[in-house]
């Protein structure tokens, strides 16, 4: 390392930010933390966040499980990625609703320079939905030297796959530490023609849609586009993030209840901008001030085909959310000592949700008419024949509500080997009587200086998404109603976590236990706690029968498990990594006891990279499952089982100012399936291929 | 409402267009940065501290010019680091006992002989050492140089008078890059 004594003082080492709020090794950090960096990304051929999720330990990620959030991510078997909290540079880009975090192809991390994944219950710093996993994607900051930095990149492949990227960093001013980066991400992809590689499964399709003229031969896309800005000037900060992405609206339901048509499209973005500013009061005060303003919406366009009949489909189901929030966050960070330090900060957020709405017609934003009037009601009937049993259910309602929130923790180095967290959140939100507490507590102690041991016990809390207690729709069989009572779900866990570290050598193991209570119950699975009614009409003669049904909250489950993972430079050319997981699920509700929710109990993953040369990255990885569990098979029972995928990643460094790779994903065209929203077999993405290049400037 | 395109023809005009900038980007030389792709870790800790060993050598007069060893005290935290730093260019001898390594031109002392500084400060008696702990408050207690993490950047401690007890002379430019001087 042949740097000055100037330089090595700058020097900073690879930590994490997201545990704590604060640098700190990962040993430090509490609780199990992964990290993905830069080199990780490029070697493996990363291109969104999603193709991140599925290579990580303890997750378990289902590609088209629903159009409305694309890939589902099931952490440490608690499946819904409602659950987790996504952070970008530290500010939060959840949707403000409480919607499922999209997991499509518009989340790029091309230009991350690490991803921190913190595992188990966040809430005691990030609040609401912090359940199973914080994940905080960090951009690359420009170089120091002040030139600029551009990088472009493309890749086009089999599918009609096509992506293109672009990202560009400058320091303009060093001293007044003014500088600009960004990037733009562009994918479009056909996917996997699941009619010819899965042909068995697809007759039933095939069968129905042939009556009615089209839609025999699947309408798939795959479009993100993702764009990010950051504005620094001085101790000032402006960052922009905005998602937009569309797939079939068919995609994962299963049966024939949706039709892969033109029509067919799910489109939704986000839009997220933080304003901050650290304020380095002294050397051991420093208090960091952000606004944010996050923006949600479903694209007017956006829709279900359905069967209106055996020779016609069904074209006016479309769908509408627009949602908002803007919050403010106060954070001391405080060095009351060597040995303690205290995090200290304040939040408030003021949410204005039109959940996701059925409008017939389709929403038109601009009109004079408010969505709510657009939306008009859902009609039925409690006694055929009777018309003083009408009652009515409005399509479209506006969720208004503030929260506020407060935390304290605690930082504590008790003896030069152990070390103390302890902290607390209390968090009002204005729709619920009682406050939601979410304590955390941590003792990290160093046994040697290789190897870390931890434990962790942290409670979460979800809070009750607009999306699930408005939900209101007709579903053919069911016909659902809001929940404006909804209440939070909380879960508590125990984690004890052992980490090794040794020259080029990083293995870790967790255990963990945890329970969760209050579950919400989504309207969508119809179990007995769901049902208003078992019959209700939707007109007065009482032909159209439904089942009358809507979210609540009630019963308890719990999850228990390890994962197993680690790193290792085996010599100077050859890197691998590892990992297995296993994990258990039960959920009890109303006398009924479900397991496992469509994952496998078994994970492992194995990959390496090879420099076959300075030049030459050979990066082959394999992804296995044990079968996962409660899924109805369907015509897939085959592809169902133990479900495997191998990908092969090569990067060629052409010159210092060119790469070309290849990637191959799902290499050896391996047919097989995982669960979807209905709990039912739905076929994966056979081969995909795509070769590319990247040039940096 | 919006016509729905069929899919694959939405964008095909700008994806071309794009795909041609790149390709004429790419056909030009102009100064493209390498990548720093690696198949290891990034840089650690004790890659760090290695540096900075190698570089006191630098920054630091000795009477009689040095031995050209550093002896490293305890648990070797380093783990081949150190070798790599030095490059040969100057050799590393390692001992549980201060005794051992009176000789050395720096010493290094290692997290494992945390809190009994002043002894080994004691046990090395007159020898001419620069000695080197990672250890908070370290350089208080008579060492001459700490080593210290802030987290993920380094902070320098440094005790001119045990300096000047073992003979050596400290450039400024090192000695201004200390975040605390101890005098006395």
């Amino acid at each position: 390392m042949e740097l000055s004594l100037e330089d090595l003082m700058q020097v900073k080492l690879p930590t994490v930010t997201t545990a704590s709020k604060k640098s700190e090794k990962v040993t430090e950090a509490p609780g199990m933390v992964y990290v993905i960096d830069k080199n990780d990304i490029r070697l493996r051929g990363y291109s969104t966040l999603k193709d991140v999720l599925r290579d990580l330990p303890g997750m378990e990620l289902t590609n088209n499980y629903f159009s409305e959030l694309g890939s589902q991510v099931s952490v440490r078997g608690i499946t819904s990625s409602n659950k987790i909290v996504v952070l970008l540079n530290g500010m939060r880009v959840n949707p403000p609703g409480g919607e499922y975090f999209p997991l499509r192809s518009d989340f790029s991390v091309r230009r991350a320079e690490q991803i921190e994944v913190i595992y188990g219950p966040g809430s005691t710093l990030y609040g609401q939905d912090a359940i199973s996993a914080v994940i905080n994607v960090k951009t690359k900051q420009p170089p120091a030297s002040g030139k600029a930095e551009i990088e472009l990149g493309g890749e086009v492949g089999v599918n009609l796959e096509r992506e293109l990227y672009g990202s560009f960093g400058k320091v303009f001013d060093t001293a007044r530490n003014f500088s600009f980066d960004g990037y733009v991400q562009y994918h479009d992809s056909d996917l996997t023609p699941i009619d010819t590689e899965y042909p068995n499964w697809w007759q039933a399709y095939r069968a129905a849609a042939a009556p009615k003229g089209r839609g025999t031969t699947p309408e798939r896309q795959d479009y993100g586009l993702n764009a990010y800005a950051h504005l620094q000037l001085g101790d000032f900060s402006l960052q922009s993030w905005f998602r937009d992405s569309r797939r079939s609206s068919a995609e994962g339901y299963g049966g024939t209840a949706l039709f892969y048509v033109n029509e067919a499209l799910w489109e939704d973005r986000s839009w997220v901008t933080e304003a901050k500013y650290d304020w380095k009061i002294s050397d051991k005060v420093k208090l960091t001030s952000a606004v944010t303003a996050n923006w949600y919406q479903v694209d007017p366009d956006t829709r279900y085909v359905e069967s209106a009949s055996p020779t016609t489909y069904f074209l006016n189901d479309f769908k509408y959310a627009n949602g908002t929030s803007y919050g403010v966050e106060e954070t001391f960070h405080v060095d009351l000592s060597k040995k303690l330090s205290m995090v200290f900060g304040g939040t408030f957020a003021r949410y204005d949700i039109i959940p996701k709405s059925t409008i017939p017609g389709g929403a038109d934003p601009g009109s004079d008419n408010s969505i709510i009037q657009q939306g008009g009601n859902f009609v039925y009937y409690t006694v055929p024949g009777d018309a003083t049993s009408r009652h009515e259910i409005p399509r479209a309602v506006v969720s208004q509500y503030n929260r506020y929130g407060t935390y304290l923790e605690f930082g504590w180095q008790l003896a030069p080997k152990l070390k103390l967290i302890a902290g607390s959140r209390v968090d009002k939100d204005t729709r619920i009587s009682d406050p939601s507490y979410t304590p955390r507590g941590a003792l990290i102690y160093n046994l040697t200086d290789t190897l870390t041991l931890k434990y962790t016990y942290s409670w979460a809390y979800i809070s009750p998404a607009p999306y699930f207690g408005f939900a209101t729709y007709d579903r053919g069989d069911i016909l659902n109603t809001s929940n404006p009572n909804l209440q939070p779900e909380t879960s508590k866990t125990h984690e004890l976590n052992i980490t090794y570290n040794k020259k080029a050598i990083e293995v870790g193991l967790s255990l963990y236990y945890g329970d969760q209570e209050n579950l919400i119950l989504v309207s969508d699975v119809a179990s007995q706690a769901n049902i208003l009614s078992n019959r209700v009409y939707l007109d007065l003669a009482g032909t159209q029968t439904r089942v009358l049904t809507n979210t609540v909250n009630g019963g308890r489950s719990r999850n228990a498990g390890l994962d197993f993972y680690g790193k290792a430079k085996l010599n100077r050319a050859l890197s691998l990594w590892f990992s297995y997981s296993y994990t258990t699920y039960e959920a009890s509700t109303t006398g009924t006891i479900t397991g496992l929710n469509g994952i496998s109990p078994h994970n492992f993953r194995l990959g390496c990279t090879w420099a076959v040369t300075p030049k030459l990255f050979v990066t082959p990885s394999i992804t296995i499952r044990s079968t996962p569990r409660n899924v109805d098979p369907g015509w897939l029972s085959g592809e169902l089982t133990n479900p495997w995928e191998a990908n092969l990643h090569i990067l060629y460094k052409a010159t210092d100012k060119m790469e070309l790779y290849i990637k191959l994903q799902n290499a050896t065209d391996n047919h097989y399936a995982l669960t979807s929203f209905t709990s039912t077999a739905n076929p994966q993405e056979t081969f995909s291929g795509v070769v590319g290049v990247r040039i940096a400037f | 409402m919006t016509t729905i395109q069929p899919t694959g023809i939405r964008s095909r005009g700008a994806f071309g267009l794009l795909m041609r900038l790149l390709i004429i980007a790419a056909s030009w030389n102009l100064g493209l940065r390498g990548g720093d792709l690696r198949a290891e870790p990034a840089v650690t800790e004790y890659d760090l501290k290695a540096a900075f060993l190698y570089k006191f050598v630098q920054f630091v007069k000795w009477p009689g010019g040095g031995s050209g060893i550093i002896g490293i005290l305890g648990d070797d935290p380093f783990g081949g680091k150190l070798e790599k730093a030095l490059q040969g260019r100057l050799s590393i001898k390692r001992s549980r006992k201060p005794e051992d390594l009176k000789t050395c031109q720096i010493v290094f002392v290692a997290k494992s002989e945390r809190g009994n500084a002043s002894g080994i400060i004691a046990s090395l008696g007159d020898a001419k050492v620069l000695t080197v702990g990672e250890s908070e408050g370290f350089a208080k207690q008579g060492g001459v140089i700490g080593i210290l993490m802030d987290g993920d950047q380094p902070r320098l401690e440094i005790n001119t008078a045990a300096a000047r007890r073992a003979g050596l002379i400290i450039s400024a430019q090192l000695l201004k890059l200390a975040s605390r001087v101890f005098s006395s």
